[in-house]
């Protein structure tokens, strides 16, 4: 995807978030994060790059990791947490992601996240029981597989009432999913996922509008 | 009193005590292990890098002069205590039979330095693989003769010598750089290939240093006439596989991560200050600068004075540095020490 980036200055815009002051203080070149890396291992990607093109303010650089190489981390923060020079290829890399995140340009990379994302906006947490599925895991092995056919079963025998769903890591109540809502409203990470996906805002209100009004019923019949 | 006491009996205090005698003075050396020469004779060096003369013909003449010229040897000795200023301290010492008391006009403080330990650092399996070693542990097989993998006693067939471990490392609060490391490893990959001429070696290096006079021309030699290979990555995880170990690196000038088999790997340790240092720096109230060292009166004007009248200091006491440099500094610091028993400052 090519984008526009306009009069942007991207290494201007890096030095004004927060982040940026402890994630970049010079580096030595010593390849000790793209040793680390497991990002490098599979894709054409190297932490030092990024490190070596915000030291040298190479905008033509920086728009190059804008445009793709941003979203092959993991960040699994190993190149955070053994550079010498207390470097954080990691934080760069997520301060540019948040840039191209409120600029819009993260549409089709956060394409594949949009399950997750709703899951979060919906149901207040973002891994549930029944996502992880044998299919995905092949190195489970035929036991571990049998067995997580049977999740619901496992997870009713618990007994515990907020593990009983499978759809969701644990029930969170309406009234706290919307304090939540409220919350990304009031941070702009509301604005943040607009964003990316308009349609994904406009289901939470919806969703969370209905979830209220059947917690409320829930509550008048106990009573009654 | 035309009396100095040195305090140490590596080289810098060892140069200090003979030019002081030199000079007409009584000197008092103490020392707290129970031979002279210091670190180069405690942890046996073999060569010296640049000129590969061996480590005993130099530290050993050092020694030499000050036996011959009279100094007043106290061996398995510590400072302890200090009584008295200007002109005129009383310092107890004590030894393994009890404690005494030297008298001194003056005080020259060369206590050394101390090789950083590398189990800090555990992504380089230090003390838990047996063939990874430190350079000083190297340069002790290489004086003993015989080098080979503490795991099995064989020779290795390839070794992996890593470059600024506990220096330029802010990880482990060691911004500084250790100064000789690049010349030591080009000395000891030399040594290596001179003795086994099958066996690979390999530098990882982020900068070459070969800042003193005929260091540069000791790296030349090394890829020149010895095919020692240098790669430019700084080494970043030892793993084991089998009986080898495996060195993550990214060859930088190749913008590639690599995992590379080695039979035995050598840690370039850094130099801090040793326990002597740190003790006798908070003993005369000196003070100590961020890397650990003693700060100087005047890094540049007056690098071998302090803040205390009286007390001089030299060797690696100040910092890391090679053996010439650290002899210089004695005889510095002997001359200080004697101008201000003169009457000057
Ligand atoms: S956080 Fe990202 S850049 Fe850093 S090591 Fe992990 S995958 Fe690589
Ligand atoms: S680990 Fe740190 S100092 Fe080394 S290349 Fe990466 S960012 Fe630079
Ligand atoms: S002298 Fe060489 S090995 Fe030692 S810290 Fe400096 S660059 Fe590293």
């Amino acid at each position: 995807m090519a984008i526009d980036f306009g009069d942007l200055k991207v290494y201007e815009r890096m030095t004004q978030d927060p982040r940026f002051e402890d994630a970049y203080q010079g580096c030595l070149s010593c390849g000790t994060c793209e040793s680390l890396c497991p990002a490098g291992q599979f894709y054409d990607y190297n932490p030092r790059e990024v490190v070596e093109a915000t030291g040298r303010a190479d905008e033509a650089e920086l728009r190059n990791w804008l445009e793709n190489k941003i979203w092959y981390c993991a960040q699994c923060c190993s190149c955070k947490f053994r550079c010498p020079r207390g470097n954080s290829a990691a934080d760069l890399v997520m301060i540019l992601r948040d840039i191209a995140v409120e600029k819009g340009w993260a549409k089709e990379a956060l394409e594949k996240y949009t399950r997750i994302l709703k899951t979060i906006l919906t149901v207040g947490n973002q891994l549930s029981p029944d996502m992880i599925a044998p299919d995905f895991f092949p190195d489970w092995g035929p036991r571990v597989a049998e067995m997580s056919k049977h999740k619901k079963e496992w997870r009713a025998e618990l007994g515990i009432p907020g593990l009983m769903p499978i759809d969701r890591s644990w029930a969170v109540p309406a009234h706290v999913i919307k304090e939540l809502l409220d919350i990304w409203k009031l941070s702009g990470a509301m604005d943040r996922v607009e964003a990316t996906n308009p349609f994904l805002v406009e289901l939470a209100w919806d969703n969370i509008e209905e979830a209220l009004e059947d917690e409320k019923q829930a509550a008048e019949a106990s009573h009654t | 009193m035309e009396n100095v006491v040195v305090i140490g009996g590596g080289p810098a205090g060892l140069k200090a005590a003979a030019e002081l005698r030199s000079l007409g003075l009584d000197v008092a050396l103490v020392e707290k292990a129970g031979v002279l020469g210091g670190t180069p004779v405690q942890e046996k060096f073999a060569l010296l890098a640049p000129e590969l003369r061996p480590a005993e013909e130099v530290v050993g003449a050092l020694v030499k002069a000050v036996q011959q010229d009279g100094v007043q040897v106290h061996l398995n000795s510590t400072v302890t205590a200090v009584a008295g200023q200007g002109k005129d301290f009383t310092l107890t010492v004590q030894n393994g039979k009890g404690e005494e008391r030297l008298q001194a006009g003056a005080v020259i403080i060369a206590t050394g330095y101390e090789h950083f330990d590398p189990s800090v650092k555990p992504e380089y399996g230090y003390g838990v693989f047996p063939d990874v070693i430190t350079s000083a542990q190297l340069e002790g097989m290489l004086s003993d003769g015989k080098v080979v993998r503490p795991s099995n006693g064989q020779v290795p067939k390839k070794v992996a010598i890593l470059q600024c471990i506990g220096s330029r490392d802010a990880q482990v609060e060691r911004k500084y750089c250790c100064r000789v490391g690049c010349v030591v490893a080009s000395k000891q990959a030399v040594e290596l290939r001179q003795k086994y001429p099958d066996m690979q070696v390999y530098i990882f290096y982020m900068d070459i240093r070969t800042y003193g006079r005929g260091f540069e021309e000791l790296y030349w030699k090394a890829q020149d006439d010895f095919g020692v290979r240098f790669i430019r990555g700084r080494g970043a995880e030892v793993r084991r596989r089998g009986d080898e170990l495996l060195l993550k690196a990214e060859e930088t000038l190749k913008a590639r991560a690599s995992e590379t088999p080695f039979d035995m790997v050598v840690l370039t340790v850094g130099m801090g200050p040793s326990e002597g240092t740190k003790a006798m720096a908070s003993l005369f109230g000196l003070p100590v600068a961020e890397d650990g060292f003693v700060e100087p009166a005047d890094r540049m004007l007056a690098p071998v004075s302090t803040k205390a009248a009286g007390v001089f200091v030299a060797g690696t006491a100040l910092g890391p540095k090679d053996i010439e440099d650290a002899a210089l500094e004695g005889a510095a610091a002997a001359l200080r020490a004697a101008a201000y028993l003169k009457g000057g400052k």
